[in-house]
């Protein structure tokens, strides 16, 4: 058996009593940095995970709630990020249309006219019809 | 330009042109404005012809079809048009869907239809749903659009009749007068005299008198959709232009002509398309949203839903 002294840098026995002062004073240290490093840990996670769902909403085409999208038919590959706008397509937009109005939640559906037609026996030269 | 007499005592003057494949007609109230009225007309014909033409390499929508997969910043136009056509499928339960162009080519309607309505080699296809309207991404914020790979958009439903009332509205707007436009007798109407515009009924928009009677339009738009123009041969089947998203294939045909009226022009041809792709269940979708619509069955007799003309809504056991 080894019985030579301990190598310089090598532990003392641990029941040596001129140590346990320093050894209490060092494992408190080691518990304080312990526990101090658990609460960046936690700290930097949650704010890993904050961040992430900013640019999962940020990132254009990225929904931020994955949702059962696509049609009946067939299998969806992506989400709309938006709502598809309800578009007037007659509101005063600039000389060439241009955007209509900004995205909205409501849903979508095709109104009838304020007046619906009537009888007229006037002369006609334009059509409906299909084409 | 000739005068033509339409509706009221005063006589309205008539512009045509042809564009987008069809004809282009644009009444206006005051002949005054006839010459920027029909300058409107042709900046608007144009410019959706620069976007949304899927025979166009160089329009904006064959750029986004040649970066599918990706997410490309677009035109507000284009983001425009491409929401109006994504607000269509959406209000018709995904029965009005851009996302046909493949089945479109597939039946040959891969080029401009002069070149097709003489037939095309070929065989239907498998039936197979189409990939869908929510397949498309938009941005609205950030104004870019992302395609699957694969998909090719159609908006041949929504875009000439957008561009329809975008010319009334403009001419509205600029000319100070009243306007009717019909693009491929699809008709917007703004600040119409009183009595209305005269707008004639009919299967085919190019015949001028098939014994179908006409009605006063005031206001939005009315359309009609049919099976009477835009067919063709693809080997030894005949097909036609109204495809059907869940089979990627022509609509069944159960309704020869489908006429509604709407807010607008797009509302109107939106519903008429609907209604031609859900064929039985066209009536009852229509009168729980309150259309004046008239429809023609393939036999011929003649359907409406109230409050057209002599709306009477249809017995019970019709279609």
């Amino acid at each position: 058996m080894d019985r030579s002294p301990a190598a310089p840098g090598r532990h003392r026995p641990h029941h040596d009593p001129r140590t346990a002062p320093a050894r209490l004073r060092r494992d408190d240290s080691l518990h304080r940095v312990s526990k101090l490093t658990t609460r960046v840990a936690v700290g930097a996670l949650a704010l890993l995970g904050a961040l992430g769902l900013y640019v999962s909403r940020a990132l254009p085409g990225h929904a931020g709630t994955p949702t059962s999208a696509g049609s009946p038919s067939a299998g969806a590959t992506t989400t709309p990020t938006t709502t598809p706008a309800v578009t007037d397509p007659t509101s005063p937009s600039g000389s060439s249309g241009g955007p209509s109005g900004p995205a909205a939640t409501t849903p979508a559906t095709v109104a009838p006219p304020v007046t619906a037609p009537a009888p007229t026996q006037a002369p006609v030269r334009v059509r409906t019809g299909a084409s | 330009m000739s005068p033509v007499a339409v509706a009221a005592d005063r006589p309205l003057t008539i512009y045509r042109t042809r564009a987008l494949g069809t004809g282009a007609e644009l009444v206006v109230t005051d002949p005054g404005a006839q010459v920027p009225a029909a300058r409107i007309l042709h900046e608007e014909l144009d410019r959706i012809d620069r976007l949304a033409s899927r025979f166009r390499d160089d329009s904006e929508i064959a750029r986004l079809h040649r970066a599918a997969g990706r997410q490309v910043r677009v035109s507000d136009d284009l983001l425009d048009t491409v929401l109006v056509a994504l607000r269509a499928a959406e209000a018709t339960d995904g029965a009005v869907d851009p996302t046909v162009g493949r089945a479109m080519e597939r039946l040959g309607y891969d080029r401009d239809f002069a070149l097709v309505a003489a037939g095309v080699p070929g065989r239907l296809p498998p039936a197979h749903g189409v990939p869908g309207w929510r397949t498309v991404a938009v941005d609205v914020g950030a104004a870019t659009i992302r395609i699957p790979e694969g998909v090719v958009l159609d908006l041949g439903a929504t875009a000439k009749a957008l561009t329809a009332d975008r010319v009334a509205a403009r001419v509205g707007r600029e000319c100070g007068c009243g306007a009717l436009v019909s693009l491929g007798g699809d008709v917007a109407v703004s600040g119409a005299p009183p009595g209305g515009f005269a707008v004639g009924l009919g299967d085919d928009w190019r015949v001028i008198d098939d014994g179908a009677g006409s009605v006063a339009v005031t206001d939005g738009g009315l359309a009609t959709s049919g099976l009477a123009v835009r067919r063709w041969r693809l080997g030894a089947d005949e097909v036609h232009h109204i495809v059907d998203p869940a089979t990627g294939r022509p609509a069944v045909p159960v309704w020869r002509t489908v006429t509604v009226a709407a807010a607008s022009c797009v509302d109107a041809n939106t519903a008429s398309t609907a209604a031609m792709v859900k064929g039985a269940g066209a009536v009852p979708w229509l009168r729980a949203r309150a259309l004046p619509a008239r429809l023609v069955t393939t036999g011929g007799e003649v359907i409406t839903v109230a409050p057209w003309p002599d709306g009477d809504p249809p017995a019970p056991g019709r279609p």
